[in-house]
């Protein structure tokens, strides 16, 4: 507790020594190093006294070039169209217990479909499906911060046991993508980057991917 | 505050106690607990100023995951149920599917945690006076059925419910904040954003679902396309500074 408590009050016909003199000045001088939150006044702090960047700082990548890369992939790929991956290199280590938001979005465009209808089994409706992820790198490994997923076409029905195959249904075009989740950092670990990745769970199919972005935002205490 | 000498001593003056004891205790009292905004330049605090409150974290494991971590100026609360996750299987796999034949479900807003193992998915904690900011991001589908039809010889293979229509609603304190609007069939990840001022209560978050059906096969199977959830991801900040 930095407060200064070697105070002699004196009287009359005392002899201070220069010890009793000096203590509260040499206690000073070591508090005054440490002041905390005994030492100020409740309330004290107004918006005036914050540094700008004391509000959460966001970090972004933006892909906005209106040119399509196209995925069949059945693992998780990075998406990149250019050379340029869509990732955001963070580079900094957090506190135990910082929060951190992270955020993407963007467009899905004419994708190739032929297959969406359902196998009879443990993939009843699953060709129809691709999905996005979310992947944290830090110095210790990676991290999978979320998966999401959407569908080719309009397509979901099971229990199919005709011989018949129906119809492949219109692809949706045009359908924006979007997803949020928030990280808790429990571990010391250094951030070094942040991707957005997509599959497909049928390569018959490929997924066009039109502009896309992507947010980190770090919270303030 | 400000404070200054009391009583400046000058040359040749002799020393009284007053003149040592107010001339300290002046200093003394301003800075063992006194010093406020005044003492403080402008522009000077720092995030690292500010008190880091990880003896109040609560982490949240199981069927259901999450968090709740009070900080500073903001808190932040979130649980996920996933397939990926929670439910250790894969993004493709429903964690919950809903069959609409039945009556457990309604036309009017369904709660999500009033399904069997989803009780406890939904955000209840304590809020400081400030703004509720957050996002619910659910990964569902109600997508189209199948029809078969044989008849006299003929097989014929379609498709109903081009026009089924499904909602989601975040409600805080059983008042509905915000909703998407309708979403015709597909598998979809919907992110719905909100925010709601709050004062120091007690706050819960949950989300609720809406779906429509408009016809129905009087042969074989009679709903073939189950209302399914892949993960539901639902996190607040309490902005209160």
């Amino acid at each position: 507790m930095p407060l200064i408590t070697s105070i002699k009050n004196f009287q009359p016909g005392d002899k201070p020594t220069a010890a009793e003199l000096n203590a509260p000045y040499d206690e000073l001088a070591v508090d005054s190093l440490i002041i905390g939150g005994d030492n100020a006044a409740s309330g004290w702090a107004s918006h005036r006294h914050f540094q700008n960047p004391i509000a959460n700082s966001a970090k972004e990548y933006e892909n906005s070039n209106f040119v399509e890369t196209k995925y069949n992939n059945t693992t998780y790929q990075t998406i990149t169209e250019g050379g340029n991956p869509a990732q955001i290199i963070l580079n900094y280590t957090p506190d135990i217990y910082d929060c951190i938001r992270f955020e993407a979005s963007g467009m899905v465009g004419e994708s190739d479909v032929a297959t969406d209808w359902d196998y009879v089994g443990a993939n009843i409706g699953k060709p129809n499906y691709y999905a996005f992820r979310l992947l944290l790198t830090t110095n210790l490994g990676t991290v999978n911060l979320g998966e999401w997923g959407y569908s080719f076409t309009t397509k979901r029905g099971d229990a199919l046991t005709s011989v018949l195959t129906p119809s492949l249904c219109s692809p949706i075009y045009w359908q924006p993508f979007a997803f949020s989740t928030v990280y808790l950092h429990q571990a010391a670990a250094t951030l070094q980057k942040v991707e957005l990745q997509c599959k497909v769970f049928s390569n018959t199919n490929t997924l066009s991917v039109e502009n896309h972005r992507l947010y980190a935002i770090r919270a303030r205490r | 505050m400000k404070t200054w000498t009391q009583i400046p001593i000058e040359q040749n003056q002799m020393v009284k106690p007053e003149n040592l004891n107010d001339n300290l205790q002046s200093y003394v009292k301003e800075f063992n607990g006194d010093l406020n905004g005044n003492n403080f330049p402008t522009y000077s605090l720092s995030d690292a100023n500010l008190k880091r409150t990880t003896d109040s974290v609560t982490l949240i494991a199981g069927s259901t995951t999450g968090f709740y971590v009070p900080k500073s100026t903001q808190g932040f609360y979130r649980k996920r149920k996933s397939s990926s996750f929670e439910g250790g299987t894969d993004v493709y796999t429903p964690l919950l599917s809903i069959n609409l034949f039945q009556d457990d479900w309604t036309k009017g807003w369904n709660r999500l945690n009033y399904n069997s193992g989803w009780e406890s998915y939904y955000l209840d904690f304590d809020a400081r006076e400030g703004m509720l900011v957050g996002c619910a991001t659910i990964d569902w589908q109600h997508g189209t059925d199948k029809l078969l039809c044989s008849s006299g010889g003929i097989n014929f293979s379609g498709e109903r419910g081009n026009d089924w229509v499904s909602e989601w609603g975040v409600f805080v304190n059983d008042v509905l904040v915000a909703r998407t609007g309708f979403i015709p069939p597909k598998r979809h990840t919907t992110e719905i954003p909100f925010s709601i001022p709050c004062g120091s209560q007690n706050i819960k978050i949950d989300v609720r679902w809406i779906t429509t059906i408009s016809d129905y096969a009087t042969t074989g199977t009679p709903h073939g396309s189950p209302f399914v959830i892949f993960s539901s991801d639902l996190w607040v900040r309490n902005v209160v500074r």
